[in-house]
């Protein structure tokens, strides 16, 4: 984030507070010990939980309440708003989930990361937290060496857990030997002006730090050992809120206009939610008091006070904001139209999509699906059909279609590859291969499916290419032996792509696993010598050994072409990995 | 002996979930029910293209299972 000049004499700055004070070292130090801890357990939390908490962001934000509940649940079980911003970005650009659905984990997530201040509070700030730290960090370390997954993500959980508590412990260290030589409370404000100083405060800590929740602990642990004053902690809470959604601001200038919109989302509601705060703060502080009374908080128990506070005006936010989440969302359309990209280039992949897996196999999907859609326009008029005319039809009437249609369609599919296909299949490609890092074995298996059944569809549309030269050539000739084996070639081609069409709309894997069956049966009729329709035809004369060749050379493009397509139906449509490899049972 | 019990319960949650016996079997299942409503809608439809798509399907179906088996 900080570029240019401006990092360089961060660092300094950074280096001159470590060697003129040994005590602001130790609280640097526990500031840093606490955010790697985070990391450790943002990607222990991703291990351990194998991609069920992509799984239940992805089902659960149907209605906003819901969607308001799993934000602020799934953060509070990962302990990172940042990791459910990133998977919720990509689920968004992939189409998985709907705008509003994702500004409502935004919302619930606000309230999510209040918990951190309750474990800080709760636990940090009063019992030798550091003593726990240890076993912690060493049976984390254990675990990671572990061959388990899950035991592997557990063991990050528990270091990135002993990392955080030993940076509390540190930060709270530091502090108390800080107050001997100078103490912070003598520089207390009060009144708005004090607001505004501290709330400023806040938000410029939270820049610096890039963690509301590091900046949250670094203000329980001071106010714990009476550093800074109850009201100037409440003061710097708001601000650590709002330098929050700074920061995401800044993350989002490189995001994609899914991202853009929920930054601006995030942005909008901490803004409000902190403008209440600040007019309301004492109203605030004295719902506090009432609540705190109520749930039996300790008069004088001023961290867990604060961390009440910062989930009261956290939950107000919601309140205020989500009943306009509906127009929050027109807004956001027309502020960030989607880019006007290249219509022949990949609509749901880029960087933010691929790097969540689920996302990235759902994008990869769809953009595979739209693949299709361009295939099929092409194959159909290379058989000189339009697709509207015979999908969806019953047999006996796509034979009098194709009967009737014997007009050439001048389509150049040479041309069609370069323009619609080329471009998707590369962005495919790429996307696929870069999506692949940090999948799993079973997902990646996905991913080279996914990858084959683009490639039949190239290699469909190829052979199209060579069955369209003669399927115009002979059906403009006066031979009837020929014509019709040229219309059963049509025929045929055409059945099956209504039958694919027909399986597309079936939800039940193995009813389309049987429809692929008995297609892969009826395909092989296709192949003119094993039938032995083309000794027919040559031995009653019904055709000259030149149109034989070809019609040899094409009866097998059309089994090749009817047979990528089947097999890219069997990618494609059925979900189940299981049932999708017993469609390769021969 | 509680230990020991936690021990195989938490060993259990942590194991990569269901051997291939077990998937095997559940799929064997599954295609058994499929199998079976498929033949109940076939003898329902009064539709003789349907009844003879279907019977395709059927036929289809069971021959992976048998293959299933075979294996």
């Amino acid at each position: 984030m900080l570029k240019g000049s401006v990092y360089p004499l961060f660092l300094l700055a950074i280096a001159y507070i470590l060697f003129s004070s040994n005590d602001a070292k130790i609280i640097i130090a526990g500031i840093a010990i606490f955010l790697i801890g985070m990391t450790f357990m943002e990607d222990g939390f991703k291990l351990f939980s194998g991609g069920m908490l992509e799984r239940v962001l992805e089902k659960s934000t149907q209605t906003l309440p819901r969607a308001i509940a799993t934000g602020f649940l799934s953060t509070s079980i990962a302990q990172s708003s940042s990791l459910i911003s990133i998977v919720i970005i990509s689920f968004l650009s992939a189409e998985l989930i709907t705008l509003s659905g994702a500004i409502g984990v935004i919302f619930g997530s606000n309230i999510g990361t209040t918990t951190t201040a309750w474990i800080v509070s709760s636990f940090g700030v009063k019992i030798d937290i550091a003593y726990y730290a240890m076993p912690m960090i060493i049976f984390g370390s254990i675990f990671s060496f572990h061959e388990n997954k899950s035991y592997r993500g557990l063991g990050g959980v528990l270091i990135g857990l002993g990392f955080v508590f030993l940076g509390i412990g540190y930060m709270k260290d530091g502090f108390e030997a800080l107050k001997s030589g100078l103490d912070l409370a003598q520089y207390a404000m009060e009144g708005y002006l004090g607001v505004l100083v501290y709330v400023l405060l806040g938000g410029i800590a939270t820049v610096i730090i890039q963690s509301s929740s590091a900046t949250m602990a670094l203000i329980i642990t001071a106010l714990a050992t009476n550093q800074i004053e109850y009201f100037n902690a409440l003061e710097l809470a708001i601000g650590a809120n709002i330098g929050t959604t700074v920061t995401a601001i800044i993350g989002s200038l490189t995001s994609n206009a899914n991202g853009k919109r929920l930054a601006v989302a995030h942005f909008i509601f901490n803004i409000v939610t902190g403008a209440f705060a600040i007019v309301f703060l004492f109203y605030l502080a004295d719902l506090v008091e009432f609540i705190a009374l109520k749930i039996s908080i300790a008069d004088d128990d001023y961290a867990m006070k604060l961390a009440l506070f910062h989930t009261i005006f956290n939950i107000i936010g919601v309140l205020l904001v989500s009943p306009f989440t509906g127009r929050l969302v027109i807004y956001l359309q027309g502020l960030f139209n989607k880019e006007p990209k290249d219509i022949n280039r990949a609509k749901y992949l880029d960087k933010v999509v691929v790097e969540v897996p689920e996302a990235a196999i759902m994008a990869l999907k769809k953009e595979i699906e739209n693949l299709y859609e361009n295939a099929i326009e092409v194959l159909s008029h290379a058989l000189s059909l339009h697709r509207h005319t015979f999908m969806g039809l019953d047999e006996d009437k796509i034979v009098t279609v194709v009967e009737k249609s014997v007009q050439k369609i001048d389509t150049n599919i040479d041309e069609f590859y370069e323009k619609k296909i080329k471009s998707l299949y590369g962005d495919i490609i790429h996307y696929a291969t870069v999506s692949q890092e940090n999948m799993t074995p079973l997902d990646k298996n996905k991913i080279y499916s996914l990858k084959l059944a683009s490639r039949d569809i190239v290699e469909a549309i190829k052979d199209a290419k060579e069955l369209q030269k003669n399927i115009n050539r002979y059906m403009k000739g006066k031979n009837k032996f020929i014509k019709d084996e040229y219309n059963y070639l049509r025929v045929e081609i055409a059945k099956t792509l209504d039958s694919i069409y027909q399986i597309q709309k079936n939800g039940d894997d193995f009813e389309v696993l049987a429809k692929i069956k008995v297609l892969e049966s009826n395909i092989d009729k296709l192949d003119i010598i094993k039938n032995g329709r083309i000794d027919k035809l040559i031995r009653n004369g019904d055709i000259d050994s030149k149109m034989a060749t070809s019609l040899i050379n094409d009866s097998f493009f059309a089994l090749e072409i009817s047979k990528n397509i089947v097999h890219v139906a069997k990618l494609l449509w059925i979900k189940d990995t299981e049932i999708q490899a017993l469609g390769e049972v021969r | 002996m509680k230990i020991g019990r936690l021990y195989k319960k938490l060993e259990k949650f942590f194991s990569k979930g269901k051997k291939d016996e077990e998937k095997r079997e559940d799929l064997l299942n599954a295609l058994d029910e499929k199998i079976a409503s498929m033949k109940e809608k076939m003898k329902k439809s009064e539709d003789s293209n349907k009844k003879e798509e279907l019977k395709k399907e059927i036929e289809a179906l069971i021959e992976i299972k048998d293959k299933i088996v075979k294996e």
